[in-house]
């Protein structure tokens, strides 16, 4: 009785395994409009299969993923599985600048002040937030990591501020996304205009 | 009914432990490393305090109870105890009760700092979630070694045929992914994916001149990586051990080009799984 209870489970663990992960599906359109638009990109069969596998995304994988993803909550097992898809559409780099002289620079060698930490892989994700999104979640706690280490470097420093920059690839041209500035007595940050 | 008889042989099928034991080695002792590195770099109250209590992260997921009972230490205490526990899984003592322990502290600390709970630490959990259900602490256990039991050479092997499927749904879904996300994976003309990933200045380390020079390398990389993962399905053949040293050559490769800290070790501590057939010295069809 045991080894049929068991291939039964496992039976059901594959299966819900591989309805939560089937591979490509995250890479279909994301609205029928979508779809739509990209109709002259695709040959007619290729245009077809998207189409085909987009209906079961809708009508069954996806109403059979929303009912499964609470149950793996719990222990944050829930993912995309698919790992990495594409590289960056720009460069981009933090500066940290102590009153007026450059502490850190985003992969300089010469710049290097808090380096392990701002390049720890659970930190990055806050610094790549800075550069691509108007309100980052994050800011006021990555501010605050920052002016701290900063103010215990540096006790008798006056300013703190943070510059956030992003150069489209392959271009040389870098444009300022965001400047964050604090100052002393306060050390509250504030935006301040960009160049 | 032939279909079912066949699914029924199959998990009830018995391999060598060692494979597993090895697997569970490697996620406790990534795992243990990442946190000490954190550790290390003064990251800890930062990363598991809640918002309120001076920590990064702004939200905290509703499932994290640590920052309720104790908003100050309690993220600190589970870094500590996710770290101990990984330790006795890794030597082997008391390994399901250490590991049952660790992955509630350790999806904890992802609950209390959800920017930083990334897929590879989701994988390394499942993969603990699977092992605790595994024979992998009835080989290289301090404990049994301690107690003079004698070692153990056939466990259940559905655990260890879950994991490789798992490894397979990942690398497909990866290389569809790229596939899907950029043609120019696979293109050998114009800029390559990989020059534009390697170069990217806050996850990878590579030297934009270098780069520059290495065009044709990276254009033939990417193709192989694309290939490599769109081609994952082979792990299910008796061709596995092959496939995995192109992957262990992928992992290693990343490991050397990009700062994703646990990244590429997370991966690689599944491969023994991989590996599996020439660990045991026999041919793929006996294991």
């Amino acid at each position: 009785m045991w080894p049929k209870l068991r291939a039964g489970a496992l039976l059901f663990t594959y299966i819900s395994l591989f309805v939560l992960a089937t591979p490509g599906l995250e890479s279909l359109p994301s609205s029928r409009q979508e779809l739509e638009e990209t109709r002259d990109d695709f040959p007619g069969s290729l245009f077809a299969i998207t189409e085909a596998a987009m209906w079961v995304e809708e009508n069954f994988r996806g109403p059979l993923v929303d009912v499964m993803t609470p149950i793996q909550r719990p222990l944050r097992l829930e993912q995309s599985w698919a790992l990495y898809g594409s590289g960056p559409h720009s460069a981009l780099r933090m500066e940290i600048v102590i009153d007026s002289t450059l502490v850190y620079r985003t992969q300089d060698p010469e710049h290097r002040w808090l380096t392990p930490q701002l390049q720890h892989r659970r930190i990055r994700p806050m610094l790549s937030s800075m550069v691509t999104k108007k309100n980052p979640d994050n800011r006021v706690g990555l501010e605050r990591f920052i002016l701290t280490q900063a103010q215990a470097e540096w006790p008798a420093a006056e300013a703190v501020e943070l510059r956030f920059t992003r150069t489209p690839y392959p271009d040389d041209d870098t444009e300022t996304f965001r400047i964050r500035r604090a100052t002393a007595p306060d050390w509250t940050f504030a935006a301040v205009d960009l160049p | 009914m032939r279909l079912w008889s066949w699914w029924l042989s199959t998990s009830s099928r018995e391999t060598d432990p060692l494979p597993l034991a090895l697997v569970r080695i490697g996620i406790a002792v990534v795992i243990a490393g990442d946190l000490l590195r954190g550790a290390w770099l003064g990251l800890v109250p930062w990363l598991w305090r809640p918002f309120s209590h001076g920590g990064l992260s702004t939200f905290q997921s509703p499932y994290a109870i640590i920052d309720n009972i104790a908003p100050l230490s309690g993220g600190p205490a589970l870094v500590v105890v996710t770290i101990v526990a990984m330790a006795f899984v890794a030597a082997g003592v008391l390994t399901r009760p250490a590991m049952l322990v660790g992955l509630l502290a350790y999806s904890q600390l992802g609950h209390l700092y959800p920017p930083g709970d990334r897929a590879v630490d989701r994988l390394m959990r499942t993969g603990l979630l699977i092992l605790l259900f595994s024979g992998s602490h009835l080989r290289l256990s301090l404990q049994r070694r301690l107690q003079g039991k004698p070692p153990v050479t056939a466990i259940p092997a559905w655990p260890a045929d879950m994991m490789v499927f798992i490894l397979v749904l990942v690398y497909l879904s990866a290389g569809i992914h790229k596939l899907g996300s950029s043609m120019s994976w696979v293109s050998f003309s114009g800029r390559p994916m990989l020059h534009r990933i390697l170069t990217n200045p806050l996850a990878a380390r590579v030297p934009r001149d270098l780069a520059d020079q290495g065009m044709g390398l990276l254009h033939f990389l990417g193709f192989s990586t694309v290939a490599l993962e769109c081609s994952a399905v082979l792990l299910l053949t008796r061709l596995r051990p092959w496939w995995a040293l192109g992957g262990v050559g992928l992992h290693l490769g990343i490991a050397a080009t990009m700062n994703l800290g646990a990244f590429s070790f997370g991966m690689l501590a599944f491969y023994p799984l991989l590996f599996s057939a020439w660990l045991a010295g026999r041919q793929y069809k006996k294991t």
